[in-house]
Formats: C-alpha cells, sequence, structure tokens
C-alpha cells in the first residue's frame, strides 16, 4: 500500500504535503495498490469524485491536462457543454502545461469546468471535471506559476480507464451504459451487438442474472434502479422477434486446437472467445445437451430451452464444435487431450449436491432425490419419482426456489420448502421468492430437518426443528440456533436436499496432475486462469464453487484471452483493463450515498408475467418481455453514468 | 391530471409529461433548441435547464416528469446566464455567417442568441471540415454550422426508420456522416428537423429567404396520402423550395423525397405554354379561342357521324377538373371515360361497395390497433407517410407487424413476421390465415350473421384438406406465427396495396379475411392511395373502365387524353398502334408526353401550384389545392369553355362551378370534412378460391414484379423532369441470392428477360430477402422497355431469365 500524502477523495480531505511527520494521516476512504503491473508503480489517482497523490514529483498541472485530454475522447459529443466545453479547459489547460498559458485562462477553466459540471447531458461531464476542479482549488499555485512564469510543465506517465458503477461489478464487464442507450435510441440490433462483444448468451442472462449492476445502479439514488437485465433479455428477443439472424462471425482459417471440458456457460464463453480469436475449440460434454447447468439446473419456466439453444447455435455458428455424451475421465483423460490440443480448458459445474448431514440420508430411500439431481431429471422430461405426491424442499437458494416451483408443474400439488432462517436471510433471488409465494408454494420459515422417516425404503416424513435466530456469522446473517426439544414431523414423499452443490472433480486422475484447493477445487490463479499444468486452463465453478452465471460467462472469457496469449508466446497475465477493474473495486465505484439534487420520478418498468394460477402447471416462461415502447422508456432512465479514471505511473 | 406552478402559475397535467410538455401546454416559453416534438426528448442543448423548488441542481425541462406539487422557475438570473454560456459554447462550434445562410430569419439558434443578448464570443477552437459526402445529393451538409443537435439522426431513425446517418467520432471531433451506405431515401426528415441551417435544400438553383418569398399552404400533388406543404416561391413563380410547415394531419410536417423534392417538375423549361395543332404532319401554334373551336368541332363531328369518343382522365387532377370532364363526357352517348385510378382504387371501391365495406379508413385509426397486416404494399415508395404512422405505432405504442409480400418490402425491416407468397397466391395466405381463425373460434361473433358467412366457413374448412402445408408457398413457422399474432390481437390495421388488389381473388380474400376479425368496426382497413386524386376520379367519374379499353378499342375513333399518359403503364406498341388509327387524338398536359406525339391537337395545362381546386384523399377527406403562383390558362379553363361550347352548363363564376361539384360529392364545404361520395351497402363473405392459380411454364418460371407503375409521368414521363427524383431514383433489377447463384449472376451483370409478349434487358443487383423464382423491377428510365414485356397491363409478368 502506497503512502498518500494528498488526498480529495470524496470531499474527504487529506493533506499531507506541509504536514508535519506526527500530523500525516491516511484517509478512510481510499487505498491504492502501490503497483499497478509489475514494474508500474502508482504515483498519483485523478478520477471522478478526486485527486490521490503517493507521490510528490507528479507535476498536477501535465496531469490535468492529459486527464482532460481523457475525458475530451470520451465525450461522446452528444451534449454542448461536454463536447464543446471539455475541448476548451483541455486546450486551455495544454496551453498551460506547455508555458504558453495565460493567467486568465486559469480562471477562465475553473467558470467553465463548474458550468460542464452543472450543465453536462452524463458523467464524462459531470464528473469529468471534478479532479481538475479539486485541483485548482488544492494547488492554485501550481497553474498560477506554469501559467505567468512561463515553465513547461515536465511531461509524466499516464493510464487511464473508464468505468461505471454498473460496469464495475459485472463479472462480464458488458458496457452496459452504451447497450441501454442504444436500446433508448432504437439501436436494438446494435445494441444486441454491443452485448455480444462481452457475452454470448444475452438471452439467457438476460433472463436469469443476478444482476449486480442494477444493485450498483445510480439510478436508485434517484428513484428506482434500471432493469438493466430486463433490457438485455428485449435486445436478445428482439432478434429472435424480428426473425433476424446474427451476421455470423466468420470462423477464421483453422487455427490450433483448443479442448474445453464441459459446454456449460465458463466453457461455451472460453469456446466462443476462442472462435473468434482464430482457434478451433472443441468442447467435450458429459451430457447430451449444452448449457451445463443453465440448461439442467435452470428449468424452463425460467429459462427455456430454444433460448439456450438459439444461442449456442451462434456459438457453433462461429466455429466451436461439441461432442455430446463424452465423459472426460472415462472415454478420454486430461492427459490425452493435453497430447492432442495446443491447450485444455476445465469449465465443470458443480453439479453434485451438498449432504445435509442428517440421519437417514444415505440410506438411498425412495423419495429422497438430491436438488440437482430432481432438476436435471425434469429437464430430461422425467418425473423423478411419479407415486411421490407430496414435495418438501430444504434450502433458501435459487436451486431450492427452483426445485419446489417446478414440482408444481410436474403436478405436485403439495409443495413445500423448509428454510432455517426467515425470508429476510435467504440468498435467493427476492424476485424469485415472490413468484413462488404467488404460486402458493408452502414456505417452512426457522426450522432445519434432523431425520428421515422412511417406510419400506421410502420417505414418509421428515423430522425437523424450530431454529431462532442468534448472533451474525461471518456472512452477516443471524446464525440460526435451534431451539431444543422443539421437533415436529412433516409429512411427505419425496424430501429434496438443496443446500448447496460442490464439485465433482473425480474425473482428474492422480496423473492429470491438477493440483486443486483444500474446498476440492481446482487451484487456478485468479488472473489468469493457468493450473499447476502447463497450457492447462480452469475457470467457472471448478474453480471458485458454485456461483453465478454471469461470473462464469465472464471469466469463460478471460480465460479465452489468457489461452490466446500462452498461445501466441505472449506473457500470460491481467490485461490493463482488468488491472483497473480491480483498482477501481477497490475504490468502490457506486458511492450509495450519493445524493442527487434533481427529480427521479421515473419508477422502473416490471415484465409482465403469467398468472400464478395457470403458469404453476406448465413450463411456459413466467415472464414475457417488454413491449418495445416500454424498452426503450426504460433505457431512457439510463442516467450513463460513465466515469474516467487515471493513474500517473513511474 | 396532476397540479404543478409554473412561474407562480399554476398548471395542470396529465402524470406523465414532462416539466416542458406541461409548460408548453400552459403557453409558456422554455428556450430550446434540441426539443422536437416528433421525437423522444435528446436533451443535447441544455438550454431548457429550470429550477425546482427544493432541489439544488437545474435540471433539463424536456427530460424531467412533472410532479404533483412542485414549484418549477423557468427563468432566473441564474438560468439566463447558464443558457448564455451554453449558448456560448454552441457558437464555438457555428460560425457566425448568417448574412449569407439558408436558415437567416428562420434559424433558432439566430433567436436564441438574440434573445440572450451574445454580442460576441470569448472562446474559439478550431474546426476542420471533414468535407464528407452526406447521405443524398438532396441535401447539403455543412459541417463547421452544424452544432451536434441530434435532431437529424434521430429522426432519421424515429419518423422514417432508418439509419443513414449518425453521429460520429468523439468530442469536439464528432460530425454528423453518412454510415450506411444506400440506406437514405432522401426523405428530408432530417432537412425538416434541423433548426438551423448546417442542412439545406441542395435542389433548387435559387434561392430564397423567408422575406423574399410567398408561402401557400396546400396539397401534395404525388400519392393520395393527401400531406399538406408548404410552397415557397419566389419571383417569377418559381418554386424555390417545399416543406412541410403545419402540425396537422395527416402529415404533421413530415414529407417524403416527392413531396419535398418532386416540385422542380413545375419550374420545367419545357412546359408548355401555347395551344398546338397538328396538321399534315406539321404542329403549329394556335390561338386559344381557335383550340377550343377546334375541339369542339372534331368531338361533335365524330359524335354525329356516329364515332365512339373515349377520355383518360388523370387521377392526379382536380375535382373541379374532374367534374368538368365528367360533363363533356355526359354530352356524348356511350363515350367511354377511363383512368389509371380504375387499376388500384377502382377495382377496391367496387369490391368495397360488393361487400359492404365503408371506405374511410384513416391513418390516424392505426393508433389504437395492436397487429398491423401489410399486403402487397411498398409503402416506403406508394405512401411512405402511411409506413411513419405504422412506425410510430409500433414504437410508442410496442404494435407487432406482420409483412405478406414476396418482396423485403420496407415494413419487412421492422416485421415479426415476413410471409413471402409466390405472386400471385395472396389468396391462399389469406384463407390459411381465416380458416386458423375459424378453427380457433377468434372471429367477431357478430359477423355470423353477415351474409355469406356460413357458406364461406363452410368451404373454407372443408377445403382444408386440398390445401398443402404450406399455403401460397409460405413458410408454416412463419405462418402460425402471424396466426398466432392475429389471434391474439383485439383490434388488427390491413393495409394493403396493388400487390393484393391486383388479383380479384386476393382481395376477396383479404376482405374475408378483415370481416372475419371484425374489420373496420375492430380496426381498419387501409389500401394504398396511390394517386393524389383517384378517390376523386372513382367518385366523380362513375365506373370508370380500364385506359386500354377505352384506347385499344376500335370503336373508339377520338380521344381525349387529360393529364394522363397510356405509355405510363401499358405497352408502348400497342399505345401507338392504337393512336395511331384515331382519328382524333386531343392531349392537355403540362409538359410534353410521348401521346402528344400522334396528338392532333394539345392544349396547355396549369400545375397543381398554379390552379385552386380540391381532391380526394385516400382516407376519404376532401382537401383544397390552392393557387401559390399565376399561371396562363389552363385545362380548367379549356374544360370549362369547352363544355360551354359543346352545349353544355356555362360556368361563369368559380362558385357555380363548386355549388355543382358539391352537390355530386354530398360533401359540405371545409377542407377537413370528410367526403362520402361511397356508402357501405349491404354486403357479406364472397366465396374465396380454393386453389392455387396455375403454374407458370417452365420454360417462363421467374415471375418479374414491377414496381411503381403508377408514378406522376410529371416526374418522368416522356423525360425526365423531375430532376431530384432523377438524383436518387435509378432502374433497378432485383434477384434473389439463391436465383443468382442458379444462374450464375454477379452484381451488375446483364440479363435477358423473355415474356409471352416480348424480350428486355436488365442490370442485375442482388438483394438478400427476395423471395426465390421472383425478379423485383423499379420502373424508371426503362419503364417503355419493361412495359413490352406485357401486352395486357400487368403488375407481374413470367419470363425466362439468362445471363445476357
Amino acid at each position: 500500500m502506497e503512502k498518500i500524502i494528498f488526498s480529495s477523495w470524496q470531499e474527504e480531505l487529506v493533506d499531507n504535503r506541509t504536514a508535519a511527520e506526527q500530523d500525516r494521516r491516511q484517509p478512510g476512504n481510499v487505498k491504492l495498490p502501490a503497483e499497478f503491473r509489475t514494474g508500474e508503480r502508482i504515483k498519483a489517482f485523478m478520477g471522478w469524485d478526486g485527486i490521490v497523490l503517493c507521490d510528490g514529483d507528479v507535476d498536477i498541472v501535465d496531469m490535468c491536462a492529459r486527464y482532460a485530454e481523457a475525458v475530451q475522447s470520451e465525450s461522446c459529443g452528444k451534449c454542448f457543454p461536454c463536447r464543446v466545453g471539455t475541448r476548451l479547459v483541455c486546450d486551455w489547460l495544454r496551453k498551460i502545461a506547455s508555458g504558453e498559458g495565460r493567467a486568465e485562462n486559469v480562471a477562465r477553466i475553473g467558470d467553465l469546468a463548474r458550468q460542464i459540471r452543472e450543465g453536462s447531458k452524463c458523467s464524462i461531464g459531470q464528473t469529468g471535471m471534478n479532479p481538475i476542479l479539486h485541483a485548482l482549488k488544492y494547488f492554485p499555485q501550481a497553474f498560477t506559476d506554469a501559467a505567468t512564469k512561463g515553465r513547461k510543465s515536465p511531461e509524466g506517465r499516464y493510464r487511464f480507464s473508464v468505468t461505471a458503477p454498473c460496469v464495475s461489478v459485472c463479472p462480464s464487464s458488458l458496457d452496459i451504459p452504451r447497450y441501454v442507450e442504444e436500446i433508448g435510441e432504437q439501436r436494438f440490433a446494435e445494441s444486441l451487438a454491443t452485448i455480444r462483444e462481452s457475452i454470448c448468451m444475452a438471452g439467457t442472462l438476460g433472463r436469469v442474472c443476478i444482476r449486480p449492476c442494477e444493485s450498483n445502479c445510480r439510478r436508485a439514488n434517484l428513484d428506482e434502479s434500471i432493469s438493466i437485465k430486463n433490457l438485455k433479455r428485449f435486445a436478445a428477443d428482439y432478434e429472435i422477434e424480428k426473425d433476424r439472424h446474427p451476421k455470423g462471425a466468420a470462423a477464421k482459417s483453422a487455427g490450433r486446437k483448443v479442448a474445453i471440458i464441459g459446454a456449460g456457460p465458463a466453457g461455451l464463453s472460453c469456446a466462443y472467445t476462442l472462435a473468434l480469436k482464430g482457434y478451433q475449440p472443441t468442447i467435450f460434454e458429459k451430457l447430451p445437451e449444452p448449457g451445463g447447468m443453465a440448461a439442467v439446473g435452470i428449468p424452463d419456466f425460467r429459462l427455456p430451452r430454444q433460448i439456450l439453444g438459439r444461442e449456442v447455435d451462434i456459438i457453433k455458428g462461429a466455429g466451436v464444435e461439441i461432442r455430446y455424451g463424452v465423459e472426460v475421465g472415462k472415454e478420454i483423460t486430461l492427459t490425452d487431450l493435453r497430447k492432442d490440443y495446443a491447450a485444455v480448458f476445465i469449465g465443470v459445474g458443480a453439479h453434485d449436491s451438498m449432504p445435509m448431514g442428517v440421519e437417514g440420508e444415505e440410506m438411498g430411500y425412495r423419495g429422497f432425490i438430491p436438488g440437482v439431481r430432481y432438476l436435471l431429471d425434469i429437464s430430461q422430461g422425467k418425473d423423478p419419482y411419479p407415486e411421490g405426491k407430496k414435495v418438501v424442499v430444504v434450502g433458501g437458494g435459487n436451486v431450492a426456489i427452483d426445485c419446489v416451483r417446478s414440482s408444481f408443474r410436474i403436478g405436485k400439488e403439495d409443495a413445500n420448502l423448509v428454510y432455517r432462517r426467515t425470508i429476510v436471510e435467504m440468498p435467493a433471488d427476492p424476485v424469485e421468492i415472490h413468484d413462488a409465494e404467488e404460486e402458493k408454494v408452502k414456505f417452512h420459515y426457522l426450522c432445519n430437518p434432523t431425520r428421515i422417516l422412511s417406510r419400506e425404503g421410502k420417505v414418509v416424513g421428515v423430522e425437523c426443528i424450530r431454529m431462532e435466530l442468534g448472533e451474525p456469522d461471518k456472512s452477516g446473517r443471524r446464525r440460526p440456533v435451534p431451539v431444543a426439544g422443539s421437533e415436529f414431523i412433516i409429512e411427505t414423499d419425496i424430501l429434496i436436499p438443496a443446500i448447496g452443490q460442490k464439485v465433482n472433480l473425480s474425473f482428474l486422475s492422480e496423473k492429470d496432475g491438477i493440483r486443486l484447493t483444500k474446498w476440492n477445487t481446482i487451484d487456478a490463479d485468479e488472473e489468469t486462469f493457468t493450473t499447476s499444468q502447463e497450457g492447462v486452463f480452469a475457470s467457472g465453478d471448478c474453480v471458485t464453487g458454485p456461483d453465478v452465471l454471469v461470473k462464469a460467462t465472464g471469466t469463460g472469457k478471460k480465460a479465452a484471452e489468457k489461452i490466446d496469449l500462452y498461445l501466441s508466446g505472449g506473457k500470460v497475465e491481467a490485461s490493463i483493463d482488468e488491472k483497473f477493474k480491480s483498482l477501481f473495486s477497490q475504490l468502490g465505484v457506486y458511492n450509495k450515498k450519493e445524493q442527487f439534487g434533481a427529480i427521479g420520478g421515473l419508477k422502473k418498468a416490471h415484465l409482465p408475467m403469467l398468472e400464478p394460477e395457470t403458469r404453476k402447471w406448465s413450463f411456459d416462461e413466467v415472464e414475457t418481455g417488454y413491449k418495445i415502447n416500454e424498452a426503450t422508456d426504460e433505457a431512457e432512465r439510463c442516467l450513463r453514468c460513465y466515469r474516467i479514471g487515471m493513474i500517473a505511473i513511474g | 391530471m396532476i397540479t404543478l406552478t409554473i412561474d407562480g402559475k399554476e398548471v395542470t397535467a396529465r402524470p406523465g409529461t414532462t416539466i416542458l410538455a406541461a409548460a408548453n401546454e400552459a403557453g409558456i416559453d422554455i428556450p430550446t433548441l434540441c426539443y422536437h416534438k416528433h421525437l423522444l426528448p435528446i436533451g443535447s442543448c441544455r438550454l431548457c435547464l429550470v429550477e425546482v423548488e427544493g432541489y439544488s441542481e437545474p435540471m433539463t425541462a424536456c427530460t424531467t416528469p412533472a410532479l404533483d406539487g412542485i414549484a418549477v422557475t423557468t427563468r432566473s438570473e441564474k438560468l439566463f446566464r447558464m443558457r448564455r454560456e451554453f449558448l456560448k459554447l454552441i457558437l464555438v462550434s457555428h460560425p457566425l455567417d448568417c448574412p449569407q445562410c439558408d436558415e437567416g430569419g428562420e434559424c433558432r439558434l439566430q433567436e436564441l442568441v438574440y434573445e440572450h443578448g451574445i454580442e460576441r464570443v470569448e472562446y474559439e477552437a478550431l474546426r476542420i471540415d471533414t468535407k464528407g459526402a452526406y447521405a443524398t445529393p438532396l441535401i447539403r451538409y455543412w459541417e463547421l454550422r452544424c452544432v451536434l443537435c441530434g435532431r437529424c439522426y434521430r429522426a432519421c431513425r424515429e419518423v422514417s426508420g432508418r439509419s443513414a446517418i449518425d453521429i460520429t467520432g468523439k468530442g469536439f471531433a464528432a460530425r454528423i456522416a453518412a454510415t450506411n451506405d444506400g440506406d437514405c431515401i432522401s426523405c428530408g426528415e432530417c432537412l425538416a428537423l434541423c433548426p438551423i441551417g448546417a442542412l439545406t435544400e441542395n435542389l433548387s438553383p435559387v434561392k430564397s429567404r423567408a422575406w423574399q418569398s410567398d408561402r401557400t399552404d396546400t396539397t401534395c400533388p404525388h400519392c393520395g396520402f393527401g400531406c399538406r406543404l408548404t410552397l415557397n416561391v419566389c419571383e417569377g413563380g418559381v418554386i424555390s423550395k417545399i416543406f412541410g410547415k403545419t402540425d396537422l394531419p395527416p402529415n404533421h410536417a413530415s414529407l417524403c423525397v416527392r413531396g419535398r423534392f418532386g416540385y422542380d417538375f413545375h419550374n420545367h423549361p419545357s412546359r408548355l405554354t401555347s395551344p398546338c395543332r397538328t396538321a399534315g404532319g406539321e404542329k403549329k401554334t394556335v390561338e386559344w379561342e381557335a383550340a377550343v373551336q377546334t375541339a369542339a368541332d372534331r368531338l361533335q363531328r365524330l359524335a354525329a357521324e356516329g364515332k365512339g369518343l373515349g377520355f383518360i382522365v388523370s387521377s392526379r387532377v382536380t375535382n373541379e377538373e374532374l367534374y368538368l370532364l365528367s360533363q363533356i363526357a355526359g354530352l356524348f352517348k356511350g363515350a367511354r371515360v377511363a383512368s389509371s385510378a380504375f387499376y388500384h382504387t377502382g377495382k377496391i371501391a367496387a369490391a368495397f361497395e360488393k361487400m359492404g365495406i365503408g371506405f374511410d379508413g384513416g391513418p390516424e385509426r392505426l393508433s389504437g390497433c395492436d397487429v398491423i397486416i401489410v399486403a402487397g404494399a411498398d409503402l416506403l415508395v406508394n405512401n411512405h407517410l402511411l409506413a411513419n404512422k405504422v412506425r410510430e405505432t409500433v414504437i410508442h405504442k410496442g404494435a407487432r407487424v406482420i409483412v405478406i409480400d414476396p418482396l423485403p418490402a420496407s415494413l419487412a425491416r421492422i416485421a415479426d413476421a415476413h410471409l413471402q407468397p409466390v405472386p400471385g397466391q395472396d389468396a391462399l395466405v389469406f384463407n390459411a390465415l381465416s380458416r386458423r381463425i375459424l378453427n380457433e373460434g377468434r372471429h367477431a361473433k357478430e359477423v355470423e350473421k353477415l351474409e355469406g358467412f356460413a357458406e364461406f366457413k363452410k368451404t373454407l374448412l372443408d377445403a382444408a384438406a386440398v390445401n398443402s402445408a404450406a399455403p401460397g408457398g409460405v413458410d408454416e413457422a412463419l405462418l402460425e406465427k402471424a396466426g398466432k399474432l392475429i389471434g391474439e390481437a383485439d383490434r388488427i390495421a390491413v393495409l394493403f396495396g396493388s400487390g393484393i388488389s391486383d388479383r380479384e381473388e386476393s382481395l376477396t380474400a383479404l376482405l374475408n379475411f378483415c370481416l372475419l376479425k371484425g374489420l373496420p368496426g375492430q380496426g381498419v382497413i387501409i389500401p394504398t392511395a396511390l394517386q393524389a386524386n383517384a378517390r376523386g376520379a372513382v367518385s366523380i367519374l362513375g365506373a370508370v373502365t380500364a385506359p386500354e379499353d377505352a384506347l385499344f378499342s376500335p370503336d373508339t375513333a377520338g380521344i381525349v387524353i387529360y393529364e394522363e399518359d397510356p405509355f405510363q403503364f401499358l405497352s408502348a406498341e400497342k399505345v401507338k398502334d392504337a393512336l395511331a388509327k384515331k382519328a382524333f387524338v386531343l392531349v392537355c398536359d403540362i409538359l410534353p408526353t410521348r401521346v402528344m406525339d400522334f396528338a392532333h391537337l394539345t392544349i396547355p395545362s396549369t400545375t397543381f401550384a398554379e390552379k385552386a381546386g380540391t381532391v380526394i384523399s385516400g382516407d376519404g377527406t376532401l382537401r383544397e389545392v390552392k393557387k401559390a403562383c399565376a399561371g396562363g390558362q389552363g385545362g380548367l379553363e379549356f374544360l370549362q369553355e369547352l363544355l360551354n361550347r359543346l352545349g353544355g352548363k356555362r360556368y361563369t363564376t368559380r362558385d357555380e362551378l363548386d355549388a355543382d361539384l358539391k352537390k355530386s360529392l354530398r360533401i359540405k364545404s371545409g377542407d377537413s370534412v370528410k367526403a362520402k361520395p361511397e356508402s357501405a351497402g349491404k354486403g357479406g363473405f364472397l366465396l374465396p378460391p380454393l386453389s392455387a392459380p396455375s403454374a407458370t411454364a417452365a420454360t417462363r418460371p421467374y415471375r418479374l414484379i414491377l414496381r411503381d407503375l403508377f408514378a406522376n409521368h410529371h416526374l418522368a414521363g416522356k423525360e425526365v423532369y423531375g430532376k431530384g427524383c432523377a438524383m436518387v431514383t435509378k432502374d433497378m433489377l432485383y434477384v434473389s441470392p439463391e436465383d443468382a447463384t442458379i444462374l450464375g449472376l454477379a452484381d451488375g451483370d446483364a440479363v435477358s428477360m423473355e415474356s409471352v409478349d416480348g424480350t428486355a434487358t436488365g442490370t442485375v443487383t442482388i438483394k438478400p430477402g427476395i423471395r426465390k423464382g421472383v425478379l423485383e423491377c423499379l420502373l424508371f428510365r426503362k419503364r417503355g422497355e419493361m412495359l413490352l414485356l406485357s401486352r395486357k397491363p400487368a403488375k407481374v409478368i413470367d419470363v425466362s431469365v439468362r445471363k445476357a
């Protein structure tokens, strides 16, 4: 961590420039890593909320001029204050930095910068002048000296990158404000093309993404966040509805071969990116269909198979081969693959259920079905246990909710969910919980199974114990504590544990030599996705443990880029953008406390849904999409919170 | 309703409106530059900033919703200062070349700068003119004047549904540029919405500013949509520009390429000025009086000899001219009255009458429809503004669109389903859709009472077995999708063009389908309106016949051709042949036409800008054509004199004529009054044809579709008189990529086509989206050659094609 000598970040002023040693302090709201990349020391940071200086020899005038240049280069040109104003500021700063400025320029910069801040349409202009105004305020002498004494400022080395609150938390780094703006401007095909620059599964993520972006949406400070996920779905659906076919990303000349294990989101994303780069990826998939957990772990009423299927078709069209029903470890081993392919990517999912640790779990009773298996069977069109009528699902995540809701859809009329905490702590998506409530799932909160009751090898019930909430645990949620002697029995034919998944890495043999972590996941580097074996890369659930789809697609793509570096003989390392992304996430781009002095007054548009009583008996998709006017209106709410961060390096 | 105060004044507004809309409604002016009510808010100029009590930041009135109870200030010292500063920023990227700018005196920026008392701009930054080409040669882009307000590219997308121009580049270097080669349709919506002089009209060599011109609001002479437009007339009666000024229906100030740029025929040097007689192969100018006398004598002599007379009357002239012509024709027993209005509007009027359907579908009724079907019509060419209305309904109301056309017609790009039947087999598609409606019981229940319903239903359902899985050659999945959309719709709009009216069975099947869905009551039926006054022609002339019937009949010894040019839509060989045999040919027109080569007498006429009268638009509205510049005597005066000379009524004043005309139209005065010459009688379903028309002969497997068959011959007839249209129109022969492969054709290859009646050549362009086996031909200079392919007037011609 670098010692900060000045910071004006988010209004917290720390000025150690002239302070005596004992008075020096460090800001509480900002931390910068000492190095950006190997050999690149961070000397200063300039961004939307102020200036952070770590090195006294940074020339503030030069850095401001370069920052203004960056703002001007990112200005979209769609409003006058930003397009013209920042150009003037940039010109004047350049002049001053080159020793040709005049004192009046300095005064004008301040006036104009304030007008740009107040009058610009989006955050490029609204925030782009902030560090310059801070510099004028806290480093006035530097500007006056440069302007009056004709001193030429020394030229420093800088790097900058653009981010936005929503983008900064997107594991797939989608350019959200851009694709949302394109929808607002009725450029639907362009919007989808923008989405596809980052991910190949717009329709899928547009339905099931857990949307970290929306909980980092600045519009929420004004009224409500933008429905980013639904807009993504709209862009994807528009192409299907209007019967458009994406321009096939022409498969380039046959490049080197890469083997990919698992046709789930990580594997598909990796393969697609590799194909676009001219490689020949082949995916080995154990199941008879693509999609991994997205296909067999998410029921059709949330994610129709034809949506996923269409996206896989696009991926295949780009030049990806998928071999179904091939189980690596049996028919072919990792070691074999390494011989035949230039590189291997492992992207298997977390398909095994975690045990609940209750009596009777290992007995193989009929009617005891782990959640993931239950969903897999249903996804293949089977009723896992036709004799069973009543269902009890244990757990509070999305898989648990999917299990209870799917139960109705295969004709089980009595669907129950047992969760050891309350609705407040439930990790499942609140929207899914709400939908399940509408469909009349019976929720049993604050109870936990203790014993499985059986008769003649079949489940007949489950004994549960009441819980109460105690002290918060390390996840911040209050820990449930059993209430002694409160055991009771729920009669049921089917008991489904859905308290979590784990990765099954039994396909790897010792001979393959892949190092695992103590949580039985693949030990792969967070930034480079390299494993302990050269040429073998891994990402997705098999590295992180069960995680969200959007993370798998994001890391799959990044891993592909690293494989490209590896195969083209480059150094396998994080890109500048990725480095900036982690720098920005350390700083925090979204400020939940930010207050607007303007009127919001526009509520988010919700998707129309099928009626609970009709939808719960069918696998028809529950939510229907936006109409064109609803989508454009929703998109128009976006505040386009782009902002620029710049570092001085040395 | 909500209540707020703006500048101390209490204002009520609908919830969901913006502060700007609420203020405008209340008559409070907030300065704006980029805002335009036809566009979604752009928010680029930042001039409409207002302050709201209790909020620290100024906000743009165009994007901020008006909330109940807020107090808005639109004028304050602070706001004035901010606006002044932003205007100065705008002026950094805008030269003060007002003295030589077309827009001088009408420029929004000029007004704003004046209002804000800006005398000089302290800032400057160098701007470079990249001199890039604009999307159309009809418009000039002044890059250095452009302030990037964004109206133009938004209009291109939002109003016209194109993406011909866009902002390119970033920051100060951003500019407007043509982005999608070939996407521009030269509608000029960008030009119309540009608030300054950054886009100017590039057609007229004569320029005149507002105070140097006379301006007249009138009705467009081209198609029958009936757009209101304003003529800018400068010295000598020269039209120097046309624009849409009045924000009233039907076009709300929008225009298409023909309306905006199709005026230069009026100024053309070849305009006829005096009557002319041909005697012994020699043309001789004659006096007006002598011309009228000659006409009267020759017609009366032929009648006295018991010879038949024919009249071919334009479907673009005014009702007044039509009325006089009908009176003249009425003086001759058995005279045949024909018009090109027969081909489309005439056939539709007859079918509507027979089936009891009211002919009054106006575009304003589109907005309540959730599915819009466009069949056999390229609205972009026929009724561009109707296409805009469809798009508006899609964008603002989320309506779905089904296009039924073998060609990728203009709206196919926003269609949810584009059904591409084999040309001529549309009936089978509509039958299939009707059958689906009946099977699902989704028809309007009240239609069961209509005559013929039971029989119609029985026939259609019984015939199910004989129909193929893909009726009319339409993809089954698409038909299923369309059927589902239609089934679920509450209100449907059906728009159709000459692709349907061309075949009686197609029209019948389409109208049966409409009746079944409860149309026009539960939606609207809108046929395209190809010519400015086709409705007037059909209504005033009564049962018009086809021009070829009047022309080719050997019984017709004398023929009067009034502002029509049969060479435009009939085979030249046949027309020449027929005209050469006539004892007397009288042609009245504004410019030389091909029929004049055979005329014994020619009479100069006046353009739409030189005469006063009325027309009836496609939706049945009576609209005024106003005299905008002085012209000599023309067709109307000639007809008036001739009628008198022939012993008909003598109209000494215009009022007398108007009174008689109104009586015949059964309408009241005023241009917004609906003229309803046709009444919906008792009607019902007609039995549909159930089998596909006979297949084309194996030797001529291609179907050539002729487009723009009824284009105005004043723009491009004997010669191209509309230079503006010529700048953006070309003869095109499109072929599908599949057929191109089969025939071994590449873009630009020459082909020869052979039909039963003749041969023609063309240069092909490959166009994705055309149905296999179909060729699309856009008629322009090669019109005459193409028409030789069929001795009968035809829109679709069976041909063989080979690489030349």
